[in-house]
């Protein structure tokens, strides 16, 4: 509360105002008094707060001379009126808890009507203290007046405070809250409102309750199978049951989290002690599948006594407080009557909740039966939101008492506006829509001259459309096209495509378009799938299907009249073959009447009474390209074809913005995004955007630009629809709004119902989400695969249809709704559920970002890792590149400086000399060895010792060591009779999960203890040298790097004073471990004189074979089965377990291959020790002792989140989102593209972006091959402009670098323009890599040459 | 037992010396005891007579005074 309070200095966040309506006569100056002696006697209220030096609250107990102030309010003309105004303010001012926690007046209104206003803040009481004060003024106040003695009083509370601090939370108690709160995954959003926590702002609700269900509640109380052990208690547990229910059907999250408060007033004197006693703790239920009221009232029974028997009042967490943002609190405190006169009491709201807190449910019970109120926060429960949960609180605890065998995911919750809302979403009605018929009759009847179609230069009239229609109509059918055939069109946009559209459309036949960039063998499939009657295609295909020969694009000479019968209207009109995200397409088949209902629809509600002009520019496959293919002409406008270009990208929509004479356009956000781009000078009245979810951010760009260009703003629709549901049946009409995110899909269309239920199938109240389900005219007849219509299509008993989207999405209070994304890009990531749209929204929130897209993916596999072929370095170690022979480039360097090194290393005489020799005094230690117990240590004591030196052994006992380890350590000191001290700290595991979290090794953190350690015994013992058993590996990871080498000027010497400072910069760091042991021993620079670290294989170069077969023959040294690999240390594993997780390779892995490279293991030895099996169960047991939190290891799974615009750097970007988003939602990795990849529909290729993402690893340590002539420098230097990439190899595909389309165009212009040629964006498609660009560049340039010569 | 189970109840829960508590006392619906003074009690009871008790015999049947109390406690510990 301190702390909440110190965030909102000004706020009145924890004022606690109550108002005791007094109904009798007060003797003003007694009440006074009575004030006076309750002060004197409630030891709290006369606290003041201050911090201390550490800033830590404190309070101390004043003498106070403060007084109650009294006003008069009787005079006024509407005393009642006045005070609530006063109050009201009153409320609302911050107490200055460093003068006075309180605030209190005595008002009189008449001469039989006082009230006693008293604010108290909440750091001082609790709503069982003030009725402890009430009750005592009352007694006072009565004492006084009779002039009787006084008789008891309230209990001190700074007396109980103090036996508070004397004890201690019990480690078990807090344990059992920490297991509680880590079930908790996400703090949920109620009704799709996440609190921003910034604003404090709330409401106070009473509710009422009906005599029937208080009836129904205490019948409830006496059902055996509810009873607890006192009435209170089971009362509680069904108004916490009811809150979960609600709370799990408002928010849709199953693991539920509700603060609450333990009273802590076990004794007679804690509940005669006004002070603030109570402290929260969050009971945690997990809603089950098929929960029932029933089963839920028995988890939350359980918890309760949990609850009881762990809270305890001297545990707080910080972690505990913030595991939940809804509170219940239950209060049976008593007021009663204030002493012989009537009273009323009531507990105010200050008008602010706790930041923390979104909501919360007071239950008041008291002899006068039970009174609810609910706290709101205003930003997320606006006036009618909070007026739809009172209502569904009433609802389920109704539910609650009346079947309790429901299951709470499906009763029925639904507020009167829940009603109204929902029952508007069905707009099926009882119209139909004219035929499709008469809807293509009319308009082709009446246009004469007016142009109905063209391409390029070529425009054809409506008088021409008909006689070509009908000389088409009959040539199909001729060739035996007949009313309910099939025929596949598989041809580049034309006349010649719309001619055959429309003529099988007028011949009652249905088409099935395919995209000409479809691949031959897609044509195939549905070739079998569907069996049409023919195939029409540019080409000759192979298939086993009659062709049709295209329609010829001249006149027919005999000008014929068009024909247009009536057809059934159960008759397929097309059936359109959608790119499912897995697996194969599947045909979806929509009848005539599916068609017409869409036509009908656009013509009422997009330009009404106009003639729209559209372009034919999108993928004629995709059921967005319907709109453009069928509206134009039935509204009497044009329809203007923009063929595909004929490799690459399909740029059409660059083309469209070329057009003057179209008003209208259908495209999906991302076309939009690119004829934004192009600067169109055509000016439009009309965008129907589909096909994929449209930011405001977009929507408003495109407003804006319009009205800079044309001074105008044309009309954006957003028009939602599955295939399934032909074309579009959710529109909105876009106005300009940015409160939002993304623009909402809006209200169903006419003919149209849209519903949203949850996983129970039971609809959801307004605002809450679940899955959309549409039914209506436009539902399709089905797949053309009927097996798979069970499951999307559902039908009814009433003979109507339903289609499952899959997509999720929720209603507000104006009725629109909003769309929120697939129920499948709702992933889990290590247990949190993300919803993929939602990261993408708010980084596209940025500024600097256009578009985004989120993807999961898994991360590589370290098994997929080359390693290199010498040393045995794994391909995916960082700043390392490989050949394409495998030879990773440090072997290669090493070749150059193998000589340099080896001269660093020297002789065991020469230690000798230093060690032995230079013997400074007669006795004590010639050097400390630092031993582990290991085979390098124990080898390197023995020959130590053999060499005549006096050695102190040390070793830390890091409390992981292996057993069979220590007795090593013991035996081998024994033999070799040395003298061996072990070092300690209780500080390891601190230290451990330090190293963890920075190094994510185990390694570091122990290393730095054994350097401290011994470092600081050796000073006090004066002993001149520590020798390190460190193998010439590890020299490479932690004191020497090639680099050092390769500079010609650096000698031995220069090498190790280099080190030196290294070693005592490291020795004066600031870390945990020179925090938790202490350094002032190293700071004078005399430290290092006195002591010097010798690494003992510096001097000695013997091979792991050698190794072996010494400690074998001259020592009692076994090799350790306890650790499972050849250390001595237990936990060590756990660090390489993290290690590999977070890093993707062993932490051994660059100091083995140093040991191979510098010839002391070969290369197998070293991979044998790198790749040993992981215990995981034992690395997941001592992780959980050391205390290491593993949801910091990283799964495979990352959340990857590409965006275009300006580059911005990934760290500030996260840091932003951090801002928004909770932390398991912020991606793992943030890339910059040019441009986002598209499908050939025109929506973002995901598919792609996943695949891309698994092979970022690959190509961040691709060898990158440079520019090798001055074309492949400039054509280099061009690239790194448009894509905004340093690192481009000559062998990269300009597209995998994330550019295209637009890029590519720049690509080809700024090539024209820098060597003077004319190539066309062909050229870029097929010469995709600079090596290649260079190659057709140079060639150009000798045929130019040539030819002007 | 009765004697062991009045005293820790009166010194350590209620924390009152001088009351007296009879065998057959409601300790519950009188509100002598609330529900979370009784919990504890019976998280006390079930560390000092060594018996577990499930959250399914926490009813007012096996708590209402401290006989029922002693009962329960000789009925687990058979």
């Amino acid at each position: 509360m301190w702390t909440g309070q110190q965030l909102d200095p000004e706020t009145p966040l924890y004022n606690m105002p109550f108002r005791f309506d007094l109904f009798g006569e007060i003797e003003r100056e007694v009440f006074v008094k009575a004030f006076d002696v309750l002060l004197q006697e409630c030891d709290i209220m006369r606290a003041r707060f201050h911090r201390d030096e550490e800033g830590l609250p404190y309070y101390i107990i004043e003498q106070s001379v403060e007084k109650i102030e009294c006003v008069d309010l009787s005079e006024h003309s509407e005393p009642d009126a006045t005070l609530r105004d006063k109050l009201h303010l009153l409320n609302r001012e911050s107490l200055d808890i460093q003068k006075r926690c309180w605030n209190s007046i005595l008002f009189k209104l008449s001469d039989q009507h006082y009230v006693w206003y008293l604010n108290q803040h909440h750091l001082v009481t609790d709503a069982w203290a003030c009725s402890v004060q009430y009750k005592r003024l009352a007694e006072i106040y009565a004492s006084l007046l009779s002039e009787g003695a006084r008789r008891g009083g309230v209990q001190a509370f700074v007396q109980y405070s103090q036996e508070l601090q004397e004890k201690q939370a019990s480690a078990k108690k807090k344990d059992y809250w920490i297991q509680q709160v880590d079930r908790i995954e996400e703090s949920p959003n109620w009704y799709n409102h996440r609190s921003t926590r910034f604003d404090t702002a709330s409401t106070r609700y009473q509710l009422e309750l009906d005599s029937q269900i208080k009836q129904q509640i205490d019948d409830l109380c006496m059902e055996p199978d509810l009873r607890c052990m006192t009435d209170h208690l089971t009362r509680y547990c069904l108004y916490l049951s009811t809150y979960f229910a609600l709370l799990h059907r408002i928010s849709s999250s199953t693991t539920l989290s509700i603060g609450t408060p333990a009273h802590n007033r076990y004794n007679r004197k804690q509940q005669n002690s006004p002070g603030p006693f109570i402290t929260f703790f969050p009971i945690v239920v997990e809603i089950d599948e098929n929960e029932s009221f029933g089963s839920l009232f028995q988890k939350v029974k359980t918890l309760v006594m949990e609850f009881m028997m762990k809270s305890s009042p001297v545990i707080s967490d910080i972690t505990l407080s913030k595991s939940y943002n809804a509170v219940l609190n239950y209060i049976h405190a008593e007021y009663g009557d204030f002493g012989e006169i009537k009273a009323s009491s009531e507990w105010m709201a200050c008008g602010h909740i706790d930041r923390s807190h979104d909501l919360r449910l007071h239950v008041m019970e008291s002899s006068e039966g039970s009174k609810l109120m609910l706290d709101l926060k205003d930003e997320i429960f606006s006036k009618e939101q909070a007026s739809s949960l009172q209502e569904q609180l009433v609802h389920t605890l109704r539910a609650l008492s009346q079947d309790r065998s429901q299951r709470i995911g499906s009763y029925k919750l639904f507020s009167q506006r829940d009603e109204e809302i929902l029952s508007e979403l069905d707009q099926r009605g009882e119209t139909s829509a004219p035929s499709l018929h008469d809807q293509l009759r009319y308009c082709l009847k009446h246009g004469q001259d007016e142009i109905a179609l063209c391409l390029e230069a070529q425009k054809i009239p409506y008088r021409e459309l008909r006689s070509r229609l009908a000389s088409r109509i009959s040539e199909l059918k001729s060739l035996g096209l007949q009313p309910g055939d099939r025929v596949l069109l598989y041809q580049r946009r034309s006349i010649g495509f719309m001619l055959d559209v429309w003529s099988i459309i007028l011949s009652g036949a249905s088409f099935i378009p395919v995209a000409k960039s479809s691949p031959i063998n897609r044509v195939r499939n549905i070739v079998l799938e569907a069996g049409p009657k023919a195939i029409i295609a540019d080409d000759t295909l192979d298939l086993a299907c009659p062709q049709w020969p295209i329609a010829q694009d001249e006149m027919p000479s005999d000008d014929p009249v068009l024909q247009i019968d009536q057809y059934d209207p159960d008759l397929l009109a097309y059936t359109i073959y959608t790119s499912g995200s897995t697996g194969k397409p599947k045909g979806v088949n929509i009848t005539r009447a599916n068609l017409a209902h869409y036509l009908h629809h656009c013509l009422a509600a997009y330009l009404p009474e106009r003639a729209m002009h559209m372009p034919l520019f999108s993928n004629v496959g995709f059921d967005l390209t319907i709109t453009s293919m069928f509206l134009p002409w039935v509204t009497g406008g044009s329809l203007e074809i923009i063929a595909e270009t004929a490799e690459g990208f399909d740029m059409s929509i660059k083309r469209v913005a070329e057009s003057s004479r179209l008003n209208a356009v259908k495209l999906t956000p991302s076309h939009l995004e690119i004829y934004l781009e192009s600067h169109s000078n055509c000016e439009l009245e009309l965008l129907i955007l589909g096909g994929e979810n449209l930011t405001s951010k977009l929507a408003q760009r495109c407003l804006e630009e319009a009205q800079n260009t044309f001074g105008r703003k044309p009309q954006i629709i957003n028009e939602y629809g599955p295939t399934e549901a032909t074309v579009g049946c959710i529109t909105y009409a876009y106005q300009g709004e940015t409160e939002q995110l993304n623009v909402p899909v809006g209200k169903p269309i006419s003919g149209m119902r849209a519903e949203i239920k949850n996983s129970h199938g039971a609809l959801c109240p307004v605002g809450v989400t679940g899955e959309l389900m549409l039914s209506g005219r436009g539902i399709a007849q089905g797949y053309e695969d009927a097996t798979l219509n069970e499951g999307p299509f559902i039908d009814h008993s009433d003979g109507t249809r339903s289609y499952r989207t899959g997509d999720l999405a929720y209603v507000d209070h104006s009725g629109v709704i909003h769309f929120l994304g697939r129920a499948d890009d709702q992933v889990k990531l290590n247990g949190h559920r993300v919803e993929l749209g939602e990261v993408e929204s708010q980084l596209e929130l940025r500024e600097a970002v256009k578009m985004s897209a989120c993807v999961l993916t898994q991360r590589k596999q370290e098994s997929t890792a080359v390693n290199c072929v010498r040393c045995g370095l794994p391909e995916d170690y960082p700043g390392v590149s490989f050949d394409d022979e495998h030879l990773c480039d440090l072997c290669k360097g090493y070749e150059d400086y193998a000589k340099r090194v080896s001269s660093y290393f020297r002789k065991m005489d020469e230690l000798q000399s230093k060690i032995v020799n230079a013997r400074r005094s007669p006795d004590g230690y010639d050097c400390m060895m630092l031993l582990s117990g290991g085979k390098d240590s124990s080898y390197a004591l023995a020959r130590l010792v053999g060499l005549g030196a006096r050695v102190l052994a040390f070793t830390l006992d890091n409390g992981y060591i292996s057993l069979e380890a220590l007795a090593n350590v013991k035996r081998v000191c024994s033999v070799l009779e040395v003298d061996h001290m072990t070092g300690e700290t209780e500080h390891m595991n601190k230290i451990f999960v330090d190293s963890l979290e920075r190094y994510d090794n185990v390694c570091n953190g122990c290393f730095k203890t054994i350097y401290t350690l011994s470092f600081k015994e050796a000073l006090r013992r004066d002993i001149p040298y520590i020798v390190t058993g460190l193998s010439r590996g590890q020299f490479f990871e932690t004191r020497l790097t090639e680099e050092i080498f390769v500079q010609e000027e650096l000698n031995d010497d220069g090498i190790d004073s280099m080190i030196l400072s290294a070693r005592k910069a490291y020795h004066r760091e600031n870390d945990l471990v020179n925090e938790l042991l202490g350094n002032q021993e190293f700071v004078a620079e005399s430290a290092f004189e006195q002591v010097q670290f010798v690494d003992f294989y510096r001097y000695c170069d013997s091979s792991l074979t050698e190794m072996y077969r010494y400690l074998d023959q001259k020592l009692p040294w076994i090799r350790p089965s306890d650790t499972g690999r050849s250390t001595n240390c237990l936990i060590n594993q756990a660090g390489i377990y993290v290690h590999k997780a977070n890093r993707g390779y062993s932490n051994y892995a660059f100091p083995y291959s140093w040991d191979v490279r510098v010839g002391h293991k070969n290369r197998d030895e070293s991979l044998d020790e790198i790749n040993e099996e992981i215990n995981e169960a034992e690395v997941q047991k001592m992780l959980d002792e050391i205390g290491y939190d593993q949801s910091n290891i990283r799964q495979n799974e990352q959340l990857i989140c590409y965006y275009t615009g300006e580059k911005q750097s990934e760290l500030s970007l996260k840091k932003s989102l951090a801002a928004d988003l909770p932390s398991y939602m912020i991606p793992g990795q943030i890339i910059h593209l040019s441009e986002m990849p598209l499908t050939a529909n025109g929506k973002i290729d995901r598919q792609l972006l996943a695949l891309k993402s698994l092979s970022t690893n690959v190509d961040e340590n691709k060898k990158l091959i440079s520019p090798r002539n001055a074309v492949e420098q400039k054509l280099a230097d061009i690239w790194k402009e448009l894509l905004g990439s340093s690192q481009i190899g000559m062998d990269d595909r300009f597209m995998e670098l994330g550019g295209n389309s637009l890029q590519a165009i720049r690509l080809v212009s700024r090539i024209n323009s820098n060597f003077r040629l004319d190539l066309d964006l062909v050229a870029v498609f097929r010469h995709e890599t600079i090596e290649e660009l260079s190659n057709l560049i140079i060639s150009e340039i000798k045929s130019k040459m040539s030819k002007t010569q | 037992m009765i004697k062991k189970l009045a005293d820790y109840l009166v010194e350590e829960i209620l924390q009152e010396s001088d009351l007296v508590l009879e065998p057959d006392e409601d300790l519950l619906s009188t509100g002598l005891v609330d529900s979370m003074g009784i919990v504890r009690y019976i998280a006390w009871i079930s560390e000092e007579f060594d018996i577990e008790i499930p959250t399914e015999d926490m009813i007012i049947d096996n708590f209402i005074n401290l006989e029922a109390i002693s009962r329960y406690i000789t009925s687990r510990q058979a």
